[in-house]
C-alpha cells in the first residue's frame, strides 16, 4: 500500500508543475508593469528598462516559467514587491495562522457535524431531527461574510465577551480570538457533514449487516458505533476532507472579516498592490496544501475501508 | 412440550402507500430438535415472521398487532431489549438471506464471529477469539483467514461464515431465512449438509424458511405452508408431500417440473398474490383456486386439523 502512496505523492510533482503554469499564464496577462509598482512615481523610462533587463522581465514566457520553478525548488518565491523581503518568508509567518484557523474549523466540523448527522439519522423524522436540518439549511446557505459580520456584532459589540478582529497574543488571548472566525468558517462545512452523514447513516441504518448484528445480541450502542458509523464514514471523510482543502484557500472572506494574519487576507492584500511574487507565491502554496490534503484523504479512506485498502495494494503492485 | 410455539401473531407494516398486512394470525409450533420449514412465496410473511421471532423488526414501520410468540415460557413480545439482547445470539440465533451483505464490510470475520461470543460469554477478546478461529475450522474454512475481510472470501464461504456467526454461542433454536437461496446448487448442498451435521452436532431446533421444497423435503420434520401472511397448510413432510390438501399446497406441487416429462411452460397457479393492503373478508386465496365457492368468498376458513397432525386451512377439504 505504502508504494501505491508513494505513487499518488510522486503525482504532484506534474499536477504542481501544471497547476504553476496556469497561475504563471494568468498573472502573466495582467498588464501590470512588475517594474512600475517596484520603482514607484520616480520611475524613468531608462530605470525601468533596466530594471526590466535585471528581473529578465522581457524573456520570453516559456523561459521565466522555467526560472521560476527552478528558484521555487530551492524555495526562492521571489521578492514581494510591496515589502521588498522574500515572499518565502511572508508566506512561511502567515501560513501557520492559517493552518490552526482552517484546523480548529475543521475539529468544529467533525466534533459538531458529525455527532448532529449520527443523532439525526437514529432519529428520524423526530424534532431533533427536523431541527437540525433546519439549521443544516442555513449553514449551508448563509455566506461567510455575514455570518461574520453578526457574530461580532452579537459577541463582540452587543456582548461584549470576545475581541472582534486580530489574533490575541498568548495561549488564552489567541484562544479567545479563534473562537469567532473558527465558527464562522466552520459553519458551512459542519452543515455540509451534518447533512451527509445523516444521509449516509441512513443509508447504512438499513443494510443486512445491521440485522446481523442485532441478530448477534449486539447493543444498540456498539451497533451503532462500531457497524454503522464505520460504513458510513467514508463520505463524510470526502466532504469534511474536501472542506478543508477550501477552508485552507477559502478563508480570503472571514480573514479579511476577522483581521486574521493569515495568507487569505496577504492575497487580497497582494492583488490589491498588484504584487505579482506574492499573489503567485500564495497561489502555489494553497494550491500545493489543497492537494496534499487530497492524497491525505484518499490514504485515509484506506484505514476505514479494507476494501478500498486492498484496491490500493492491487494498484501498488502494477 | 412445544419449545417455541407463536399464538396468533399479526403484524402490520405501516408505509406511506398504506398499511401492509403482513401476518395474519400465524400460530405455529416448533418442538426441540426437529426442524420445521416454513414455505411460501416472496412477500408471504416468511422473513417478518422470522425477524418478530428475533424482535428485530423494523422499529418505525413494524407493529406487532396482537399474538404471543413463546420461548421456553417467555413471551418474547413483552421482554424488554436488554433481556432479548440476552437471547438473541445466545438462544436463539438467525442465518440470513444473502450472505453477500449480511456481513459487515469493514470488520474481519473474525472480529464478527468473536462479537456473538464477546456479547454473550464473560471472556476476553483472546478467548473470544479463539472460538472464532474454532467456528471457522467447524464450517470448513481455515482458521488462518480469521483476520481476513468478507470481500476476500467466496459467497459460499461467507454463508458459512454467517453460520459460523449463528452457531458461536451454541444457540439452541436457529432460524434459516433462505440460507442457500443465494448460493448455486453444489454449493447449497454442501451448506445444508454442513447445517444439518452440526444441527445435530449441537441438538439446535431448527426452522428453516424456504420456497425450495426439494430443501423441505431433504432437512425437515414437519413443513408449514404460508400464504399472503397465513398458515395454509401444516404437518409432518410426510403429510404435506404425500397428502397434500390445500389447493396452494398442491398448485405448489404442480408447479415442480417432472424431469421425465417433455413440457414446453411450466404449471403455474393462476393470479398474483393478494394485495396485502386489502382487508380481505372470504379466504385469501379464493381467487386463485379452482375450488372456490360462494362459501370462500365470506366466509374466512380456519386451520382445522383433519389427521392428527396435519392441518389445513380451507372449506373444502375437510
Amino acid at each position: 500500500m505504502w508504494k501505491y502512496v508513494l505513487k499518488r505523492l510522486l503525482l504532484l510533482i506534474p499536477v504542481m508543475l501544471g497547476t504553476i503554469l496556469v497561475v504563471f499564464f494568468i498573472m502573466d496577462q495582467s498588464d501590470v508593469d512588475p517594474a512600475k509598482v517596484m520603482l514607484g512615481d520616480a520611475a524613468t523610462e531608462e530605470t525601468i528598462a533596466q530594471l526590466h533587463e535585471e528581473l529578465g522581465l522581457d524573456d520570453p514566457f516559456l523561459v521565466r516559467y522555467a526560472r521560476y520553478v527552478l528558484n521555487l525548488i530551492k524555495g526562492d518565491m521571489g521578492t514581494s514587491y510591496n515589502y521588498h523581503t522574500p515572499v518565502a518568508n511572508q508566506i512561511a509567518a502567515r501560513l501557520p495562522n492559517t493552518i490552526l484557523l482552517a484546523g480548529t474549523a475543521v475539529l468544529l466540523t467533525i466534533i459538531v457535524g458529525i455527532p448532529i448527522g449520527v443523532l439525526a439519522a437514529k432519529k428520524q423524522y423526530s424534532f431533533f431531527d427536523n431541527i437540525s436540518m433546519v439549521f443544516c439549511l442555513f449553514g449551508a446557505a448563509s455566506p461567510a461574510f455575514w455570518i461574520g459580520l453578526i457574530l461580532v456584532l452579537v459577541f463582540s459589540l452587543k456582548l461584549p465577551i470576545l475581541p472582534a478582529s486580530g489574533m490575541g497574543k498568548g495561549f488564552i488571548n489567541c484562544l479567545l480570538s479563534l473562537i469567532l472566525p473558527a465558527i464562522t468558517l466552520s459553519l458551512h462545512g459542519t452543515a455540509t457533514a451534518a447533512r451527509t452523514t445523516r444521509s449516509s447513516m441512513l443509508d447504512t441504518i438499513r443494510q443486512d449487516y445491521i440485522d446481523t448484528a442485532r441478530a448477534k445480541g449486539t447493543s444498540e450502542k456498539v451497533i451503532t458505533r462500531k457497524h454503522m458509523l464505520r460504513n458510513a464514514l467514508i463520505p463524510v471523510i470526502t466532504a469534511v476532507g474536501l472542506n478543508f482543502g477550501v477552508l485552507l484557500g477559502g478563508s480570503v472572506l472571514t480573514e479579511t472579516v476577522f483581521a486574521w494574519p493569515g495568507i487569505g487576507r496577504y492575497v487580497i492584500e497582494s492583488i490589491k498592490t498588484q504584487d505579482i511574487p506574492s499573489v503567485l507565491g500564495c497561489v502555489v502554496t494553497l494550491s500545493v496544501m489543497f492537494t496534499i490534503v487530497n492524497v491525505l484523504v484518499d490514504i485515509l479512506y484506506a484505514f476505514v475501508d479494507p476494501r478500498i485498502k486492498a484496491q490500493y495494494k492491487r494498484a501498488g503492485r502494477k | 412440550m412445544s419449545f417455541l410455539s407463536i399464538d396468533n401473531l399479526k403484524v402490520d407494516y405501516v408505509t406511506d402507500d398504506g398499511i401492509v398486512h403482513a401476518l395474519n394470525g400465524v400460530s405455529l409450533e416448533l418442538v426441540q430438535g426437529e426442524t420445521l420449514g416454513l414455505v411460501g412465496e416472496t412477500g408471504a410473511g416468511k422473513t417478518t415472521m422470522a425477524k418478530c421471532i428475533m424482535g428485530i423488526l423494523p422499529k418505525r414501520t413494524g407493529k406487532i398487532r396482537s399474538g404471543e410468540i413463546t420461548f421456553e415460557e417467555k413471551n418474547l413480545l413483552k421482554c424488554s431489549e436488554k433481556e432479548l439482547q440476552s437471547i438473541r445470539g445466545a438462544q436463539i440465533a438467525m442465518i440470513f438471506q444473502d450472505p453477500m451483505t449480511s456481513l459487515n464490510p469493514v470488520l474481519t470475520v473474525g472480529e464478527q464471529i468473536a462479537e456473538a461470543v464477546e456479547n454473550h460469554e464473560r471472556c476476553g477478546k483472546a478467548r473470544a477469539m479463539e472460538r472464532a478461529e474454532e467456528m471457522l475450522e467447524l464450517v470448513g474454512i481455515p482458521a488462518e483467514r480469521v483476520h481476513e475481510y468478507p470481500h476476500q472470501f467466496s459467497g459460499g464461504m461467507k454463508q458459512r461464515v454467517v453460520i459460523a456467526i449463528a452457531l458461536a454461542c451454541n444457540p439452541k433454536m436457529l432460524i434459516a431465512d433462505e440460507p442457500t437461496t443465494a448460493l448455486d446448487v453444489t454449493i447449497q448442498a454442501q451448506v445444508l449438509e454442513m447445517m444439518q451435521s452440526l444441527k445435530r452436532q449441537l441438538n439446535t431446533s431448527m426452522l428453516l424458511i424456504t420456497h425450495d421444497l426439494g430443501v423441505v423435503a431433504q432437512n425437515c420434520d414437519r413443513v408449514a405452508v404460508i400464504y399472503a401472511g397465513e398458515i395454509v397448510e401444516y404437518g409432518t413432510v410426510m403429510d404435506v408431500f404425500k397428502r397434500m390438501k390445500h389447493p396452494y399446497t398442491q398448485g405448489l406441487f404442480s408447479s415442480i417440473p417432472q424431469i421425465n416429462a417433455d413440457v414446453k411452460r411450466l404449471n403455474s397457479i393462476p393470479g398474483l398474490m393478494l394485495d396485502p393492503t386489502l382487508d380481505v373478508e372470504g379466504c385469501r386465496f379464493c381467487d386463485r383456486c379452482k375450488y372456490a365457492t360462494e362459501e370462500c368468498r365470506i366466509n374466512h376458513p380456519e386451520l382445522v386439523e383433519i389427521e392428527s397432525g396435519h392441518s389445513v386451512r380451507c372449506f373444502q377439504k375437510k
